[in-house]
């Protein structure tokens, strides 16, 4: 299975102009250049590949061979720190976003409301959809989104991942999410 | 001395002293000058309005002619408790002075970078002397609280302010190894306004042929050095970085290396003056 790196969670981080702070007890650090650019991309939880690919083509003119020495011993030297932590890969559904074409609400804060753009439906999610909602669509992991559901509601089936699963794809198919 | 018994207060601990032997007591009162709470003075509203109150500290000399070591303890004691009731204040390792209009300067770095020296240069020039080790300021406003402590001298400052050596009578000439402790008001410099905030932040560096050199540094790298010159950041309410950030991007942010403490003060009281 293919590691992904994603900040540790006892990190703080905060872009100040064009540097990245880190804190996490009691230490701070500073991320400049490259760093700042990796750093920002952790958030979509890359693998090594996927992060010297999104790398190489922010920069084209830079040699990929050592673009990727330099990405593997930065994520390295970041994990050491215990600034980055590494997980399983995780299904595409843990990373999805809302397109453009996609409008949503949550008026009562637990009610999500989305509308396609494109052919100007509305519709009101469940309960439960609307808890997973929510919470992919601010990059939470599936893991997370699971658990999560587990102590909202105590009435879940076993198979609750899976069903979680079918209710991202199916939000996918429908082009709600991608 | 008075028969009310002087109060003090450090960043919020206030405390008086026992005197359970008066000639100590006398001199670590004299020493602990810059923190009296005037009479009739209230409450702490801030920082450290959590802080315990009415506690009185012990002095005692051991052995008995060793006053230099009790007071150099008390004033450890005294830093410790000022700080923990500080907690959730931005608190720096920076000396710092103000101008009349509450314009401050803080010189941050770790010990030995100059930051006592520099800051009791600065209030020969008219500045008011408002700490020369702990800036605490909220993390919100930015509001700068004065820890009006005893400034730490070492040995190394004499030939820069030699009115302040061991010598003169105001000071406490105490045993502290290379360095010894200076009562606030031995300074001569004003009262600091009742508000004050920063708006230049200077890290200092002392080194023997440095001339002396500036650099304006960015908001990222001065968040950077001024979290890593900071103390308890896991404390700081709505966490560090976005204090460290406000404070970066609100006052300029200087490099200085010099090799001539008087010059150094007299660029750096400049570079205030021009604060926006």
């Amino acid at each position: 299975m293919t590691a992904r790196f994603r900040p540790a969670e006892a990190v703080q981080s905060l872009e100040v102009d064009a540097d990245v702070l880190l804190y996490r007890p009691d230490e701070i650090h500073r991320l400049t250049g490259s760093g700042v650019a990796i750093w920002r991309l952790l958030d979509r939880a890359p693998t090594r590949e996927e992060l010297v690919r999104a790398l190489t083509e922010q920069h084209p003119d830079t040699a990929s061979d050592a673009l990727a020495t330099e990405v593997h011993a930065f994520l390295d030297d970041l994990v050491g720190r215990e600034l980055v932590a590494t997980g399983p890969d995780e299904p595409p559904a843990a990373r999805v976003s809302v397109p453009d074409h996609v409008a949503w609400t949550a008026p009562d804060g637990a009610t999500v409301v989305v509308a396609d753009l494109r052919t100007g439906e509305r519709r009101s999610l469940s309960p439960t959809a609307s808890s997973v909602w929510l919470a992919v669509v601010t990059g939470e992991p599936m893991d997370r989104v699971v658990a999560r559901m587990r102590e909202d509601y105590t009435d879940l089936p076993e198979d609750v991942e899976a069903q979680v699963g079918s209710l991202v794809a199916h939000l996918l198919d429908e082009g709600l999410l991608a | 001395m008075s028969a009310t018994p002087a109060r003090f207060d450090a960043l919020g601990f206030r405390f008086e002293l026992r005197r359970d032997e008066p000639a100590l007591a006398d001199e670590a009162e004299r020493l602990l000058a810059g923190l009296l709470v005037p009479d009739g003075s209230g409450e702490p509203d801030e920082p450290g309005d959590r802080a315990a109150e009415g506690r009185q500290l012990t002095l005692t000399a051991d052995p008995p002619e060793r006053h230099d070591a009790a007071l150099a303890a008390l004033v450890g004691t005294i830093n410790m408790a000022a700080i923990a009731a500080a907690a959730g204040r931005l608190l720096l390792h920076a000396g710092a002075v103000a101008d009349s209009r509450g314009r401050a300067a803080l010189l941050c770095g770790p010990s030995g970078s100059g930051k006592s020296t520099l800051t009791t240069l600065l209030t020969r020039r008219g500045l008011s002397y408002l700490t020369d080790e702990t800036v605490c300021l909220d993390p919100g406003s930015l509001r700068l609280t004065p820890y009006r402590k005893p400034l730490s001298i070492k040995a190394g400052s004499a030939a820069v302010l030699p009115e302040l050596t061991p010598a003169d009578d105001l000071l406490h000439a105490g045993d502290f190894g290379e360095m010894w402790l200076v009562p606030a008001p031995a300074l001569s410099a004003p009262e600091p306004p009742a508000v004050v905030f920063p708006d230049l932040v200077v890290f200092p560096t002392y080194a023997a042929g440095a001339g002396l050199t500036e650099e304006d540094l960015s908001a990222g790298e001065a968040a950077y050095l001024l979290g890593t010159n900071a103390s308890h950041l896991g404390a700081v309410s709505g966490g560090p970085l976005p204090a460290l950030a406000r404070l970066a991007r609100r006052a300029r942010c200087v490099r200085l290396r010099f090799d001539d403490g008087p010059r150094a003060a007299a660029r750096v009281a400049a570079m205030l003056e021009s604060a926006a």
